[in-house]
């Protein structure tokens, strides 16, 4: 078992293909993970963050017919880190992404896991819910 | 008074002393006056005054005559006659004269007179006796011939004089001076005609020695003039005087006899001459020189062109056999007939020939000459002959036709290639383009003149720079230059140019010239970019497939208690995206139909056509919807096979309805079983529920419910008829459907 090295991270996922996002759940759960959102498209961002903050965004690039990355601009634009898995290369994500950490698919649960806690730990936490507005 | 001395003296003139002895003392026997008279061998009479008053006071009377006298005159004795009667016309003048000899006492020469018959006479008359005797001696010489000779001298003379003035060469007679030696030392001019001066530059000549003049004279000059003294020899030279600064052609002879040292020298300055000679000498030897060098063939024709005269083949003709026939022997039949219409013609007009003309060569192959003759005039303006050279060109003309297929070649090339090549001259900002380059720059062909300005103004503002620094590393560095930029169309489109180009050089080492090619480069980078994403698309396939397997194996794992049984279904599910996967390559970029997807699955799983039915219109499923409903449809068949329906004598009712939600079409399809005798009722969410109550809302935004009735299973399902692209698929369609609007990343713009 992956120790809960997570624990009490609000992750958000976006993964279109539902076999993958169920298995990518059920890892992240396993690591104490709270799943704040797992989606197959871009979501509402607001609607999500007036339930919930976001620690981390765990973002597939490829959603069937559109891309992520706007999304993942979108989260910076709050200060919420987005961790890119993908099955592409590296080299597609635009330069001003580029900060992002990238993950290849097929990923073992324990790099994903080590890259999400890298993410968490290295995030300013005075700043963490700097620019989310967090409901209670 | 004449006396016997005086006699004496007129007889010696004509005899020697012996005879004048003799005569004298024979005239002591007769009368004195008679006596001389009579013995003078020259014509002589005496005269003597008639009277000196009265009617004979101007008459004479002839006391002797001599024979002499009688023979020059034609006449008999006169003696006793009167001068009067005689010669009545001349009686008064002579006896004026006469009466002047008689009274002067001395002698009186008479100017010559001429007679009737143009004989000339001079006479002398001497008074003889002395006192008031008035007897007078007359001496008569026939000088006729004497005088014509005088004459003849004189006017000789005078013509001699003019001749001698009015020629135009130099003519002077010298007197030359040997020194001790014997040698010519030097030359006095005696006399010098009108032209001497300007000839010889010498001025007042005459009476002045040459060494006066030119103390440096080459020694030869008076060498040549003292032989022509001593031997009486002529000769005739053409001479330089370095001395006198000129070129003289002289005829020296001798003017005198041999030792009076006398020449005559008539010459000529010939310096302007001798210029214009050596200079149309150097010029003709030019002419020669180059003839030679600049031609093959040195030929003449004559004025008809029907013989051919002379012919200077250098080996490269041969000599032909009939002159009148020359066409034949050096052109070959095939061209006899033009060249012979280019022959009329120049002679039509007299204009010069100039051919490019096939020729018999000496070694038997066929040469290709460039012949030009020009007509050659005589005096009177007529064409006497025509000159003419021809050069060998043969190897040229076949460099010539091989440049010319080579560049029939290069741009045949480069229209194919679609290669715009361009040739720019530096200094002159000239600039060439072939057609393509016009087209790759978007422009017309020939729509405007070719420039530097043209060609700038089509690059990409962006690549502007880029193409500047290029030109200039080039031309600083000579080396190539090498540039890939953009070049913007009229219509906006942006076209991607490779281009390649080389600085030429002069001497000085500046760039006079550049040479270069270029082509579209767009369509390969398209195709580069093509490649490169689908690799890319593949790469993300693979790996987004082997994680989504993984997900749905673990996703399956719960779900069975045996090992068997999870593998076999495992591998059913994966058979069941095979299929869908083969359905979608099969019509790739098309959707698949949904009964199409139902009959194949429910055959899979081999079910009885009477055991079911399908019902409902037809459908098109974009892949993703057919990647999920046929997994969907092979999880309710297996069950069914297994637990239900297909495993019973059960029957399966498959229909759905389109219902228009939303101006978005969505799918209502319902699989109801009923007949099944015993229903096992799974007690664990089994996967095919996982995936149609969760999958179906995750994915597709839909609905599903799987229940289980007392006769069967009914699953229904409702999802938006929406385009969807699958993992499976493996068309390129697919992959510029996802990825044509919106592309990833690096490609986001071609690079």
């Amino acid at each position: 078992m992956v120790a809960k090295l997570l624990k009490g991270c609000h992750i958000l996922i976006v993964e279109d293909d539902f076999y993958q996002a169920q298995d990518i759940r059920d890892t992240l759960q396993q690591a104490g993970v709270e799943i704040v959102g797992c989606r197959a498209t871009v979501p509402d961002l607001d609607e999500i963050l007036e339930r919930s903050k976001i620690d981390i965004a765990l973002l597939d690039i490829n959603l069937g017919d559109t891309q992520s990355f706007d999304f993942a601009r979108a989260l910076d634009a709050k200060g919420i880190p987005c961790v890119f898995l993908t099955g592409y290369d590296v080299t597609v994500v635009p330069n001003d992404l580029n900060y992002a950490k990238f993950i290849s698919k097929p990923a073992e649960a324990s790099a994903v896991i080590t890259a999400l806690h890298q993410v968490h730990s290295e995030a300013p936490k005075a700043s963490g819910g700097g620019g989310q507005q967090v409901k209670s | 008074m004449l006396t016997l001395a005086n006699l004496r003296c007129c007889f010696t003139q004509q005899r020697g002393p012996g005879d004048c002895n003799d005569q004298i003392s024979r005239m002591k026997d007769i009368h004195p006056h008679n006596a001389i008279v009579a013995a003078l061998p020259q014509a002589a009479c005496l005269l003597e005054r008639v009277s000196a008053e009265g009617e004979g006071a101007k008459d004479w009377r002839y006391r002797a005559n001599n024979t002499a006298m009688q023979e020059m005159l034609g006449v008999g004795d006169l003696t006793g006659q009167l001068l009067r009667d005689r010669f009545p016309d001349r009686a008064d003048e002579w006896h004026d004269n006469l009466l002047r000899a008689a009274q002067a006492q001395r002698p009186v020469l008479l100017r010559p007179y001429t007679d009737q018959n143009g004989n000339v006479y001079e006479m002398t008359l001497s008074p003889v006796g002395g006192g008031d005797t008035q007897l007078v001696l007359a001496l008569i010489h026939d000088v006729t011939e004497a005088e014509r000779k005088r004459k003849e001298r004189a006017q000789a003379e005078a013509r001699f004089k003019t001749l001698f003035d009015a020629i135009d060469e130099g003519l002077c007679v010298v007197e030359i001076r040997f020194d001790e030696a014997g040698e010519a030392a030097d030359y006095k001019f005696v006399d010098c005609n009108r032209a001497f001066e300007a000839q010889s530059g010498l001025a007042d000549a005459k009476g002045r020695w040459m060494r006066e003049f030119e103390p440096d004279l080459e020694p030869e000059w008076f060498a040549i003039y003292g032989e022509v003294a001593a031997t009486g020899k002529p000769i005739r030279f053409e001479l330089e005087s370095q001395a006198m600064g000129r070129w003289f052609d002289v005829y020296a002879f001798s003017a005198g006899p041999v030792g009076s040292n006398l020449v005559a020298i008539l010459f000529e300055d010939t310096s302007e001459r001798k210029a214009t000679e050596n200079a149309l000498r150097e010029s003709e030897s030019r002419l020669t020189s180059l003839i030679n060098v600049s031609s093959d063939v040195v030929y003449q024709m004559s004025a008809d062109w029907t013989e051919l005269r002379e012919l200077y083949g250098k080996g490269l003709l041969l000599p032909g056999a009939d002159p009148t026939n020359w066409i034949d022997d050096h052109v070959p039949a095939d061209d006899r007939p033009a060249l012979e219409a280019a022959v009329a013609e120049c002679l039509a007009n007299n204009t010069p020939f100039d051919e490019e003309i096939r020729v018999n060569r000496a070694d038997g192959t066929v040469g290709w000459l460039r012949s030009r003759a020009v007509p050659v005039l005589d005096d009177a303006g007529k064409v006497r002959e025509w000159f003419g050279m021809a050069t060998d060109i043969t190897e040229s003309k076949a460099t010539e036709a091989e440049l010319a297929s080579g560049a029939e070649m290069l741009r045949v090339a480069t229209e194919i290639g679609g290669v715009g090549v361009w040739d720019w001259d530096v200094v002159t900002e000239q600039i060439r383009w072939s057609d393509a380059h016009f087209e790759l720059l978007g422009y017309e062909v020939n729509e405007i003149a070719a420039s530097l300005s043209a060609f700038r103004d089509r690059v990409h503002k962006d690549d502007f720079e880029a193409v500047e620094s290029a030109l200039e590393h080039a031309r600083e560095t000579r080396q190539e230059y090498v540039c890939d930029f953009r070049v913007v169309h009229p219509g906006g489109e942006v076209h991607w140019i490779s281009a390649r180009g080389q600085y030429l050089y002069n001497a000085d080492g500046k760039p006079v010239r550049m040479l270069g090619a270029m082509i579209d480069t767009t369509e390969r980078r398209r195709q580069e970019e093509w490649q490169k994403l689908l690799v890319e698309e593949l790469q993300h396939r693979v790996r987004n497939l082997i994680s989504m397997i993984r997900g749905m194996a673990r996703q399956s794992a719960s779900t069975h208690r045996t090992l068997e049984s999870y593998v076999d279904h495992l591998i059913g599910r994966l058979q069941a995206m095979g299929r869908t996967q083969a359905m979608l390559t099969r019509s790739p970029g098309a959707n698949v139909d949904l009964s199409s997807i139902m009959r194949e699955e429910l055959l899979a799983c081999a079910a009885p056509e009477k055991a079911y039915r399908i019902e409902g219109p037809p459908v098109q499923l974009s892949p993703q919807l057919a990647e999920v409903l046929t997994l969907a449809i092979h999880e309710l068949a297996t069950n069914s096979v297994k637990y239900g329906a297909l495993g019973d004598k059960g029957y399966i009712k498959i229909s759905w309805t389109i219902i228009a939600k939303e101006s978005t079409n969505h799918l209502a399809l319902r699989w109801q079983e009923t007949g099944v005798s015993a229903v096992t009722k799974p007690s664990r969410v089994g996967f095919g529920r996982q995936l149609i109550e969760e999958r179906i809302p995750y994915e597709l935004q839909g609905t599903g419910s799987l229940t289980i009735h007392d006769t069967g299973v009914l699953a229904e399902m409702s999802f938006p008829l929406v385009d969807g692209s699958s993992v499976l698929e493996t068309g390129i369609e697919g992959i510029e459907r996802q990825r044509g609007n919106a592309s990833l990343g690096a490609s986001e713009e071609v690079r």
